[in-house]
């Protein structure tokens, strides 16, 4: 009698997990954050928004991808440096979901700064080490044997190159949700976030004067950082996160000190027939040397315990 | 042994939920992958996965920093059959920048961004009518950048 009435409670506790989960899901927040609470506070909306934004059911915080993360290093000007990426040999060393998910994240990464670059083996090798990990994590099937094929077939290519890549990191994040491992989906975000910021300070070789553009890019990561902040939140009560929430805090203490004001707000100006609407604003940003400094090498300790 | 038929009822209710919860996400992923990303083309999918059962009446906000130079195109599709979705993509002041209310509800639209600042995508599904049954399915919110051969 005993044994049924602790299945019955596993049974029934699994039966709320579940019922729970049906309603949070895909790295969705239910109720606001206080900065967004702050920011709904501090300025006049009209009532229906307000309205709708308080019954929000779901929030989706999304971080530059490791594509587009790619995607604006090259556009800064800078190079490309193999040395910079994860070293291939390190995968058997990651044995724990948290290590096999950042460092999915990571790889990824890798794999679209090299393809960026027309890097076509180390392309192909970090897909395979993305496999590798997406099989450990059980998502094998985000990164299937056709994906492999179809981007060796297909490395003259950029453009389908950077859509097999896309597809491959939505897959293995869509994947991980539908498992209802959401914060191990974050994780893998995170991962990867963390190695487009080191791969970036590390191409500015210590100096704020080389790529001012390159500069900007990293110092405008102080934005990226808060809804990376946001989005570890809302999966506080797993370990492997308040870890990452920790980490990440002692990175936010650093980007603080960075300035970033706002000189006029956005204007927009639509232009119906095609379809696209052009933002407008203007901001200053103040960072000092010995801020950087000290940023770089945060950003190299944190990864650096990611990768190890 | 009068526990043992609720635990067996539970436990199939249990089975059913995980089933449907695979099944939906399953099905929202195909979605996103078959019906969603192609409406971003040429644009390439920046990769990030926003896709989600909803329900009329519901909303949903995506937080996104956009980067100065950037070009960007935004697609919100939902299943057919859900009504055609509210979209506004706010400033971080909440100030509206973009209603497609203004545009029949269009569901891609381009955005160049000349600073980086951080956007907020509100989507709402209007809600059934009265007495009507709601109707629910899923979402896909997803991004777009412009590649590198096709920029301006």
């Amino acid at each position: 009698m005993k044994k049924v009435a602790r299945y019955s409670l596993f049974v029934i506790s699994a039966f709320l997990l579940v019922s729970l989960s049906f309603a949070c899901t895909c790295q969705q927040q239910k109720g606001q954050g206080t900065e967004e609470k702050e920011i709904i506070s501090s300025v006049t909306i009209d009532e229906r928004l307000l309205e709708d934004f308080n019954k929000s059911k779901l929030i989706f915080y999304s971080l530059p991808s490791p594509l587009e993360t790619a995607m604006l290093i090259k556009r800064s000007g800078a190079g490309y440096n193999p040395d910079l990426l994860n070293d291939l040999h390190n995968t058997s060393l990651y044995n724990t979901n948290l290590k096999m998910a950042l460092n999915l994240g990571v790889y990824s990464t890798d794999m679209s700064y090299s393809s960026l670059f027309d890097q076509t083996q180390s392309t192909i090798n970090y897909m395979g080490g993305a496999r590798q990990l997406a099989g450990k994590l059980g998502v094998l099937e985000a990164i299937d044997e056709e994906a492999i094929r179809r981007l060796e077939e297909n490395m003259n290519n950029r453009e389908v190159v950077m859509d097999i890549i896309s597809e491959t990191f939505m897959n293995s994040n869509a994947y991980l949700v539908q498992q209802d491992r959401p914060a191990i989906a974050v994780m893998v975000l995170v991962g990867g976030w963390v190695e487009g910021l080191y791969i970036a300070t590390q191409l500015t070789n210590g100096s704020l004067e080389a790529n001012p553009e390159l500069i900007d890019r990293i110092v405008y990561q102080k934005l990226s950082l808060t809804t990376v902040i946001n989005l570890l939140e809302s999966h506080r009560s797993n370990p492997d996160i308040s870890f990452l929430i920790e980490r990440m805090n002692e990175l936010k203490m650093i980007f603080d000190e960075i300035k970033i004001v706002t000189v006029s707000d956005v204007e927009a100006e639509t232009h119906a027939e095609q379809k696209i609407t052009i933002l407008r604003s203007e901001a200053e940003t103040f960072i000092t040397n010995d801020t950087f400094n000290r940023l770089l090498e945060k950003i190299r300790e944190i990864r650096t315990e990611f990768v190890s | 042994m009068k526990l043992v038929v609720p635990v067996r009822l539970l436990s199939i209710v249990f089975l059913v939920l995980l089933t449907a919860f695979g099944h939906t996400q399953a099905q929202c992923l195909s979605f996103a992958r078959n019906i969603a990303k192609p409406l971003l083309e040429p644009y390439i999918h920046d990769g990030n996965y926003n896709a989600t059962y909803m329900e009329e009446g519901e909303s949903a906000e995506l937080y996104k920093t956009f980067f100065k130079g950037e070009n960007y195109r935004l697609v919100v599709s939902g299943v057919d059959e859900l009504p055609q979705i509210h979209i506004r993509l706010l400033d971080d002041q909440r100030n509206v920048m973009f209603d497609n209310l203004n545009h029949n509800l269009v569901n891609v639209w381009n955005f160049t961004a000349e600073n980086t600042g951080t956007m907020i995508v509100h989507i709402k599904i209007p809600d059934a009518g009265e007495n009507k049954k709601i109707i629910g399915g899923c979402i896909a919110i997803l991004f777009g950048v412009e590649a590198e051969g096709k920029r301006r």
